[in-house]
């Protein structure tokens, strides 16, 4: 078992970077923060609750799902395409396991790092947040859900452009449509459907239970469960293959 | 010790490696010569698992090699032809990080680590990062990075590109240490003088087809020990197999000749321009 020396590795690149990235971690959740809690939020209640009630488990679950996203993506997608630093693993005594779950971890503390940072400003500014175990629990999950189709998009896509491509077709639309901002009921039905099925629509619409006070569905972890898995067997399939 | 059973990679429709078969018997000093685009990295590759065959073998010790023998991976040490060292990672943090995932602990491989940045010169760069190291000092890097773990077989694609003569001297002395130890070495280069300097099989790839594989001075005697080299419209080569005769031949003629003994890069030239004449 070597997982602990790419968390370590990953750890080394974090410590030596930790002001970039707690800046970068928190710019756009913050503006999220200010443009729809605090700017529209004020004047708009949805289902009889302020807005901000309603955007805040977005924003941290947009939180969570960004920063672990891209954290392992463009790390993982730099050293193989770019630095070729990836190749050293691949010749070395390591299994593929060990490479995906350390990066797996290493995205999700990136992300649960962020998902804390912004709850601890929202909670300066006086919002409080009920952290109960079912909000940690979905708040991981959505960290490693991401994470790990972030490892899956770094080992298949063979460039940076693409990678970009990537991203805006398949992270960007997510962090607007999957029940962040507005809630899905307005949506026509087929469409409401089938991005309800999205994971970040889970994890929004979870942790948005929590706040408002109702239990969970266990479908929502089951759900992510799922993509998790799903995510984790292709990137152990796409890390067998050529390098470029 | 590492055998090549009928190898093709095939890219698209370009074939690189067209059904290489190869034994490199245990304690060989190996050297992979071929034009550029001849397929020596690719085939290395191959053995590193960076990249698979589109059909054939490749076996370490009668094991078969793939991404997860974590056996076969421990007794190579392997420097690729590219640059890929961690560029967020100290030289000290990449040989500690080389040293951890070869299952050595720090206190054992500290002094071992002194010892390789000293044999380099790289020693009062310890603890500069990657990125501030020179092109060639990278490369050296590398090197002591495949020799960590003392492997058994160490592979290595052109180690020498952009290493100044006297660090090139030094890394031949530290293969050469190797090679005596017993272990086999196997590498790729451009400089023919260092495959007929440091190689006791000399292996000559063109267009993924093996041309010959041979000891150095049996290749050499493949197409004549003594050359005559001379100017017609263009430069010109000949080759003997006995003085005498290039003697005759280089009296005869009418510019100006040099009468040599004929070279590991002259046998390279004459079997590349026949295959390209072809
Ligand atoms: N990713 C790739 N896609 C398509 N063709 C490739 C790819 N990589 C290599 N090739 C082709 O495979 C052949 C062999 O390339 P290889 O890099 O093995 O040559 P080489 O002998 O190492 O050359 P050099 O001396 O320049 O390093 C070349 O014709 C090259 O164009
Ligand atoms: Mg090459």
């Amino acid at each position: 078992m070597k997982v602990h020396l790419v968390i370590q590795r990953e750890f080394n690149f974090f410590k030596k970077r930790y002001i970039k990235i707690t800046v970068a971690a928190l710019i756009s959740p913050l503006l999220y923060l200010i443009a729809f809690g605090w700017g529209l939020g004020k004047s708009v209640t949805l289902n009889s609750r302020p807005y901000m009630d309603f955007v805040l488990p977005g924003i941290i679950a947009l939180t969570g799902m960004y920063t672990s996203y891209s954290a392992i993506a463009l790390r993982v997608n730099t050293m193989r395409v770019h630095e070729h630093s990836f190749e050293y693993f691949l010749v070395a005594p390591i299994r593929i396991t060990d490479l995906v779950f350390g990066h797996l971890v290493a995205g999700m503390f990136r992300g649960m790092y962020a998902v804390i940072l912004i709850i601890i400003s929202t909670m300066l500014f006086g919002i409080p947040i009920p952290i109960t175990p079912a909000f940690i629990g979905i708040c991981i999950l959505n960290t490693a859900v991401f994470a790990s189709l972030g490892y899956f998009a770094a080992v298949t896509i063979d460039n940076h452009y693409d990678m970009n491509n990537f991203s805006s077709f398949v992270i960007t639309p997510m962090v607007f449509l999957c029940s962040t901002f507005f809630s899905l009921e307005s949506l026509p039905g087929i469409l409401r459907q089938s991005i309800s099925y999205l994971p970040l629509s889970q994890v929004s619409n979870s942790l948005r239970c929590i706040v408002y006070g109702s239990p969970v569905s266990p479908f929502s972890y089951l759900i992510l469960t799922s993509y998790l898995l799903v995510f984790i067997i292709a990137g152990m399939k796409m890390s067998k293959k050529d390098m470029v | 010790m590492i055998e090549f059973v009928n190898v093709t990679k095939k890219y698209k429709n370009r074939i690189a490696l067209d059904s290489i078969s190869l034994s490199i018997p245990k304690g060989t000093f190996f050297g992979l010569v071929g034009p550029n685009g001849a397929g020596k990295t690719t085939l290395l590759r191959i053995l590193m698992t960076l990249l698979s065959a589109s059909s054939g073998n490749v076996y370490v010790c009668n094991s078969s090699v793939h991404r997860n023998n974590s056996h076969v991976k421990k007794m190579i040490g392997y420097v690729p032809q590219r640059i890929n060292l961690d560029k967020s990672l100290s030289v000290l943090e990449t040989m500690k990080f080389s040293s951890a995932l070869y299952d050595i602990p720090y206190k054992k491989s500290r002094s071992r680590i002194e010892e390789l940045l000293e044999l380099i010169h790289l020693k009062e760069h310890i603890n500069a990062l990657t990125t501030e190291l020179s092109g060639g000092m990278k490369r050296k890097l590398m090197v002591i990075q495949a020799l960590i773990h003392q492997p058994d077989i160490l592979i290595l694609d052109e180690p020498s590109v952009g290493i100044d003569a006297c660090d090139r001297r030094a890394l031949w002395d530290v293969l050469r240490g190797y090679h005596q130890q017993g272990k086999t070495v196997c590498f790729t280069t451009h400089y023919i003088e260092e495959a007929q300097a440091l190689s006791q099989q000399v292996c000559l790839i063109d267009r993924g087809k093996i041309l010959e594989n041979d000891k150095p001075e049996t290749l050499i005697g493949k197409i004549g020990t003594t050359t005559v080299e001379y100017f017609q419209d263009a430069t010109e080569y000949r080759h003997f197999n006995s003085r005498k005769n290039a003697e005759v031949f280089a009296n005869s003629l009418t510019s100006n000749y040099t009468l040599r003994d004929t070279t590991l890069e002259d046998v390279f030239y004459a079997f590349t321009k026949r295959r390209i004449v072809k």
